[in-house]
Order: C-alpha cells, then structure tokens, then sequence
C-alpha cells in the first residue's frame, strides 16, 4: 500500500494535465468533427509563453531564482492569451478555407500545423531543440504529509485546476447563451446558421477555449516538472486524445473522465514490471474502446440515417 | 497490336527495365550518391502506389502503414541474416560476394526469398489488423490504424531490447545482397510491379468496387458490394507493397530499426499522396518521385540551413492542402490524358443488341416472390413498424404508400438488410432474408434505389452502371491484375451490357459524364439503371418521382412499365405521387404510423375512409 496511494496521487496529477487537453480535443471536435493534430502542440507552446515571460520578467534562467506566486500568475495569464490568440490564427488561416474540402484534407493540414509548429520551436533562434528549465515558484510551502504520505503543492494545484475549468466549461456549455450556440452548432451546421448562429464565430470561440485550456495544462507541467522541450506535445497531445476518445469525444466530463484513466493507467503500468508496454497498453485500451463502444464511455453513437 | 504481345512487353518492361537500367548505371559509372537517390524514389513511388490504393481508392485512412514496413523489414531482416548465418557456418563465406555472376544471381535469389518472406508477414499482420480496424470510419480508422502502428513499434523495441539490449537490429556484413549489384534493379521492379498490380486492379471492373466504397458504402451494399472483403483486399495490398519496401529499406541499410517506422513516417507517405491527389495512382506516384527528389536537393543546402527543411515541407503541404484540396492531379490519370489527345471516348452506342446479350444471360428476365411476415422494427421506445405483412406474387406491381413517417423507408430498409428487424420475417422465394447481410441480399435478387438519392457521385454515369454488374462477374481480382483473355473478354460484355442499360433509360448520351453532375431527373433513372444492373428478381423503388414534373412523371410511368415488360420483373413502390401510384400499380397496401390501414387495388383504395383520414385527417363522414 506504500506503493499504491502515492502513484494513484501522481497518476490523478498526470491525469488532470491530460484532461486540459483531452477538454479541447472534445470541444473542437464536437464542433468541427476534426481531430486537430496541432492540440498538442498548442499546449507545448503555452509552455514556452510562460517561460520566455518569466524571462522577459526578470528570471535568471537558474534553479535557484524562484519567481513569486503573483508573478506565475501573470505568467499564465500572458501565456493563456497567447494561446487563444494562436488557437484563434490557426482555426482562422488553416481550417476555416478547408471547411468544406473532405475531411481528409483537414486531418492532413491538421498534421502540417503539428509539424511547422513542433520545427519552428526547435529553431535555436525561437526556443532551441533540447529542454530547458522552467522557473520554480515561491510556494507557501512546497509540500504536505497527509498520513504519511507526500502530497506536493503543484498536485493539488492541477487537481484542484482541472476541477474547475471542467466546471466552468460544463456551465458555459449547459448554462449560457454561447454554450447553446455551441451545442446548436455541433448538432447541425445549417441548422444553427437559419437559427441566427454565427457558426464561424462559434467555431472561433471553441479553437480559443480549448487552446486557452491547452496553455493552462502547458504550465501547470512546467511547474510541476520544471523542464520543457518542443516535442513535449506530441506525446501528451496523443495520450490526451486517446483520453478524450476513451472518456467519449464530444463529451466534457466524458474527457475528464478519460484523461484521470489513462494518468492513472499509465502510473500504475510504469510503476509495475510491465512498464515497458505502457504505450502499447494505452493503444490497445484506445482500439478496444473504438471496437466495443466507438461513442467513448460516456459518449453516445448516432446512427447513419438511409 | 495483340493483347498478349503487349502483356509480355509490359511484363519485359517490368523486370528488364529495372535491371538494364542498373546495368547501365554500373557500366557508365553513376555515382552511388546517385543510384541512392533513383533507390529512395522507388521506395517512395512503392508506398504511394499501395497508399494511393487505400487511401485514394478505397477511402480507408490509415495513418499505420509505416507499421507494415517495419513487418516486411523486421521478418525478411532476421529471416535471412538467420538463414545466412546458418549457411555461411557450413560453407565457404565468400560464396555469396565476389563479383561473379553466379554470386549476384545467388544474392537476388535470396533477395526475391526474403522479400516473399516479408510480404507473407505482411498479408497476416494486415489480416490481423484490418479485420478488425476496417469496420470503423473516417477519423476512427485513422486512430485505430496509428494505435496499431504504435503498438507494433512498441513491442518489436521491447523485443530488440531484451534479445539484442539494443533499440535496434543490425543484419551481419555477409547479407549484404543489394550494395552495388541490385540496388536500383531490385527496388525499381518492386516499384514497377507495384504500380502495375494498383493500375490494373483500378481499372477492372471489380477493382471499381473500391471507389464505390469510397463514395457511398451503403449504396456500395445495395448493388452487392461485399465492402468488408473490398476494403481488406485493397488494405493488404497496400500494406503488402509497404512491407516490400521495408524490405527492401532494411537489406539496403542492413539495419531494422522500428523507430523508423512510426506515425511520422506513415505521414511522409501520405503526404505525396494526398498532394498528387488522392484518387489518381498517377498523381500519387510522381508526387512521391518528385517529393523525394526535391527533398535530395533540399540536403545540398548548408548545414545550417538544414533546420528549415521540415518547416518549409510542412509549409508547402498546408498552402497546397488550402489552395487545392483535391490534390495537384485531382482524380485524373495518365491514361485520362492519352484519351483526351486521342479523343476516344468509352461511351458510344451499344455494341451488342438485346438477344446477345440475353444470350450470354447478362440480361435474363427473372421475377421473384416476396414475402413479409409480421415485420415489426423498434428504434428504442419507438415502434416505426409493427406487424407488417405483404405478399408480392411474381411479376406484381406493389405500391406502399401512406403519410410521411408512416415507417414505408424503414420497410424497405428491413428487407434490404440495412436494418435488422426487431421480429417477423422476409423471404424470398420462401427463402429467409433476415439476418442476411445487404450486399448478400442484393446478390440474392433484390434491387433498390434511395430516396435520398445515393449515386457514386465522382464517378462516371457509366462506371455506376458497370460497378453493380460486379456481382455476376466471372473473373475476379486476380484476372483483373494479370490481365487475362477472359478478363478482356468479360470486360467488353460488362461494357456494353452497361451501355445496353443506359441506352434503355436513355442515359447513354452522358455515359462519360460524372454521375453527380447530372440534373436530377436523370440521376433517378441512373439508380433506376445501375439496380437493373445488378439482375434483380425484386426492384425496390423509393419514390422515384419526387421532384419531377408532370411531363417527367409521364416519362417515368412508361418507363417502370417498359421495364416490367422487358425484365419481368416484381416491383415494390413507395410512392407519394397518386397519379404515379394509382396509374401503374396492381394494388396498393397504405401504412400510417407503422400500421398497415388497407390494402387493396387502386379503385379500392381511392374509396377506402381509412387511408381518406390518414391523408386528408378528418373521418370521411365529415367530408360529405
């Protein structure tokens, strides 16, 4: 047991990073029907924000200078907007011309976002190919004993983090005018536009929401791991999504759900002697689903109409 | 020239081609810097050929192809490093070096062994794979085929791991078959016989099985497509192609190494593809040649400058995705251009007449019985039908009207085989249908067309034809890649049955013309058309008059009574149009709600008060 309780803890913390992204994978495709590739890449480059902001703001770039709460604050404020700007740009200047080409051809300009992203990032003169070190905060305390047992600061902070924007995004879904927009538009296109809905707008707002989500996840494991690197969405953009078809894509607590899955799937495999399968068992869990529920735990399937 | 001349010339061409061009290339000294590159674009035009086939063809989207590579590479890798080893143990090591004939014949023979070994890896693992895969869609299939293609890398790391402690395989010196002596040799003849396999499957009849699927696979069902064996097919021929690839990739570098193969790799082989266009092998194939070579220049820059080649590769491929989504070859192909500069058309009047075509039982007129016993379906809470029953006798005209909703589509639908029915039972010709898949329905004697109507809409009005004769078809897909007698001779008879078809619903005159582009009218009539093709027993029609006028109504009416005539036929009507229902119709059975209310002839069921309210919603006391 003196094994369980603290990888469960990791595995929740890992989980709630994959549940930010997994909240954006599900909003944009409840949307758009389109897997968008560059998710993780988006979450990769709020990373980055914060750092070059702690930097603009002073941070020497050494594990010893800590910056202040207020400052990590600000940090991921600038970092969320650059976010949203950049999720805004690529829905605006990649997707929207492609909205009514096959879908095959966003899935492909989905991927080249991903790629120019991820090389651009690995220019020495924009962020450089190998990792660097993000700024540790000034915490009231860095970690406490429950029980024995260690529970750092940044855990609860994902934790508590991801709780609340589930339901903050769960309230503007279900409870605002723009969340019966959004739910208008992802039912029916042309149908929400004779209603007054203007779709690009609504498709615009989603692209911002999840990548304001996605940069918050960026940070959050930036404090948390207190390094970076430019290919760091490839990985979680794929586990992220692999949660959000689990959880049921489309389906907002469906992505929670699927991302507290696979972080706690994936500690629990990496801890045992079979950690060396751990990406195998989490395509294996994302094929089984696909074939035995396609619509996701708490997704539902709606059938081709004859 | 003869048919078989230019087989055996194509054939010389295949393999002689590759193997002068590699004796040119050593005779004349070209460098090998040079030779690799002719080398890397085989490998690139091979992965695009299977690709074009799977993705372009049959609309499968597999973003785990590199996968099957790593197959070909890991089996024929240690398959014949093991073998080797095992043979240079007990004879001289020299015997398969050395500059003599025989040592090059020996290292191609053990090259043509390992390859087959690595393509009948690939048969299983894309059976293995794709059986279960291939019965998602869309984005779905992507994800599955890319989890696969991660799993695979997975455990094949795992396994160098622990019997290698290395991330990789590396082959012994002695099986290094392909340097010098058979790199462009051997990877042009695979490339070769790749495009040639892929061309001749896409332009037979049954291979256009395979853009059918793409289009519309429930319409593909419905003309007795088996769209789960069609897609296989063209998954393990792709996949193949992919493996003998990697094959060829690991005796080249003498390395299996699984981190090549994944899901970046498996976009690098989409990318020429879906640039070149992905319905055109031709497009496909020199986007890929021509993607290689300019990423060979690209390697020429500075090194300092080489940071920017991914990023302008992912660059072109957004802008060229944006400015032309349909690919820089949309869907034509070489043979399309040669067509086009000799101006030969494949329309033109049939070239057989009635009798020889009945002769040879294309055309045969058959009718048959149908029955439903009790026919009940529930969606949920919903019952859409409940307790239908009908009885069809041979040669009779039915009409199944009733209002909007009243469950006449899920009917059709349930004896179709699109729907299951929750209970009761459809038989034709006192045989059970239910449970039966739709193309297997189709293949049995019923035909259908949709309400919404359902063509293959990017291909031709002929090709629509000549895809649902695919059924009856003699010669299969292997005819069809080997290029046999029979293969032309049945092709000739699908073509001009096709014809007869279309000259019959007076369709011939825009055979060449793409089936979405036709006004609506005649596209009623290409259903009509490409379901007699199928030899039906039993025509389904699903409001065939919807948005006609009055004069194309007239039309129609004569035209379901000439094919009556002609086909014998048993017809099953949904109608709403009375003028249609009532001047063509035997009798009449009228649904509400699920219901059936009446059934009757015409006369009848002008005068039954039932179907009077259901229609007009008043009891018919009132009325008068």
């Amino acid at each position: 047991m003196n094994w369980f309780i603290p990888q469960t803890i990791n595995g929740l913390t890992l989980g709630g990073v994959y549940a930010l992204i997994a909240l954006g994978y599900s909003l944009v495709y409840g949307v758009l029907r389109l897997i968008n590739f560059a998710h993780g890449d988006v979450y990769m480059v709020g990373a980055v924000v914060a750092f070059w902001t702690a930097r603009w703001f002073g941070w020497t770039q050494t594990a010893d200078d800590r910056v202040g709460p207020l400052l990590m604050v600000g940090v991921l404020v600038m970092s969320v907007a650059a976010c949203m700007a950049l999720g805004y740009s690529i829905e605006r200047f990649a997707y929207r011309p492609l909205r009514k080409a096959p879908r095959l051809n966003s899935l492909i300009t989905a991927i080249g976002v991903s790629f120019l992203l991820e090389n651009v990032f690995q220019l020495k003169a924009v962020f450089g190919a190998s990792p660097r070190g993000f700024p540790e905060t000034r915490l009231p305390w860095s970690s406490i004993n429950v029980g024995g047992i260690d529970i750092r600061f940044e855990q609860i902070l994902i934790l508590a983090g991801t709780f609340f924007f589930l339901v903050v995004c769960r309230y503007i879904i279900l409870h605002t005018r723009l969340g019966l927009a959004i739910r208008a538009t992802s039912f029916n296109h042309n149908n929400a536009r004779l209603m007054g809905i203007n779709v690009d707008q609504i498709t615009s707002m989603t692209f911002v929401f999840g990548s304001g989500l996605a940069a918050v996840a960026g940070v959050f494991v930036g404090m948390y791991q207190h390094q970076i690197d430019p290919l760091m969405g490839v990985n979680a953009g794929l586990k992220a999504f692999i949660a959000a078809v689990v959880g049921g894509i489309g389906n907002l607590s469906g992505a929670v759900l699927g991302g507290l899955i696979m972080g706690l799937s994936e500690t629990y495999i990496a801890g045992s002697s079979y950690s060396d399968y751990r990406d195998a068992f989490a395509f294996g869990l994302l094929i089984l689903i696909l074939l035995v529920r396609p619509g996701g735990i708490l997704g539902s399937v709606t059938a081709e109409k004859v | 020239m003869s048919r078989l001349a230019r087989n055996i010339l194509v054939l010389f061409g295949v393999i002689g081609g590759p193997i002068l061009a590699q004796y040119c290339a050593n005779r004349f000294g070209l460098s090998q810097y040079a030779q690799g590159i002719l080398y890397k674009i085989a490998l690139n035009v091979t992965l695009a050929a299977g690709l074009s086939l799977i993705i372009g063809f049959a609309g499968q989207f597999s973003l785990g192809q590199a996968g099957f590579m790593s197959v070909g590479a890991f089996f024929s890798g240690l398959f014949t490093s093991k073998l080797v080893l095992a043979m240079t143990a007990s004879m001289n090591p020299a015997f398969l070096e050395g500059d003599t004939t025989s040592a090059a014949f020996l290292r191609g023979g053990f090259l043509i062994l390992t390859m087959l070994a690595g393509m009948a890896a690939a048969v299983v693992a894309s059976i293995l794979v794709g059986l279960p895969s291939l019965r998602l869609r869309g984005d779905y299939l992507a994800i599955a085929t890319l989890g696969f293609g991660e799993i695979g890398y997975n455990l094949l790391l795992v396994y160098f791991q622990k019997q290698y402690s290395d991330t990789a395989y590396y082959m012994p010196n002695e099986v290094n078959f392909m340097e010098k002596t058979v790199n462009i040799a051997s990877s042009w003849t695979v490339a070769l016989v790749g495009i040639l396999v892929v061309r001749n499957l896409i332009s037979s009849t049954a291979g256009r099985a395979l853009p059918a699927i793409r289009e519309d696979e429930i319409a593909a069902g419905a003309v007795g497509i088996n769209s789960t064996r069609y897609k296989l097919l063209a998954f393990i021929i792709g996949s193949v192609l992919a493996s003998a690839a990697g094959v060829l990739e690991a005796h080249q570098t003498l390395t299996v190494n699984p981190a090549n193969y994944r899901f970046d790799r498996s976009i690098e082989m989409i990318v020429p593809v879906v640039l070149g266009g992905s319905g055109s092998l031709t497009g496909s194939v020199l986007a890929a040649g021509l993607f290689t070579f300019l990423l060979e220049l690209l390697r020429g820059l500075p090194s300092d400058a080489q940071q920017y080649r991914t990023i302008v590769y992912a660059g072109v491929l957004v802008v060229i995705m944006i400015l032309r989504p349909q690919g820089l070859m949309g869907r034509y192909e070489l043979g399309d251009l040669f067509r086009y500069i000799a101006r030969r058309r494949s329309a033109g009047r049939p070239t057989m007449t009635l009798p020889a075509l009945a002769a040879q039982q294309i055309i045969a007129p058959q009718s048959g019985k149908l029955e439903c016993r009790d026919l009940t379906i529930r969606f949920g809470g919903l019952i859409a039908v409940n307790g239908f029953n009908l009885s069809l006798a041979p040669r009779e005209i039915l009409g199944l009207i009733g209002p909007n909703g009243a469950g006449k589509t899920t009917c059709f639908n349930m004896i179709t085989g699109v729907y299951r029915p929750t209970s009761g039972d459809v038989c034709l010709n006192d045989q059970s249908l239910v449970g039966s898949k739709t193309f297997r329905i189709n293949q049995r004697g019923i035909a259908r067309t949709f309400q919404n109507i359902r063509l293959f809409a990017n291909l031709s009005v002929l090709d629509n034809v000549r895809i649902a004769l695919h059924a009856h078809l003699k010669t299969g897909v292997p005819a069809a890649i080997l290029r046999t007698a029979a293969f032309y001779k049945e092709e000739a008879l699908t073509h001009a049955t096709a014809m007869h078809l279309l000259d019959l619903l007076d369709l011939s005159r825009v055979a060449d013309e793409r089936a979405g582009s036709l006004p609506y009218g005649d596209q009623r009539r290409l259903e009509i058309a490409r379901a007699l093709a199928t030899r039906p027993r039993v025509l389904c029609l699903d409001e065939p008059a919807a948005g006609m006028n009055p004069a194309e109504k007239r039309d129609l009416l004569n035209l379901i009574a000439k094919i009556h005539q002609l086909f014998q036929l048993t017809i099953l009507l949904i109608e709403h149009d009375m003028q249609v229902v009532m001047g063509v119709c035997h009798r009449i059975v009228v649904l509400d709600h699920g219901e059936t209310i009446a059934i009757g002839t015409p006369a009848e069921i002008r005068k039954n008060p039932a179907v009077i309210e259901a229609y007009l919603g008043e009891p018919a006391g009132h009325a008068a």
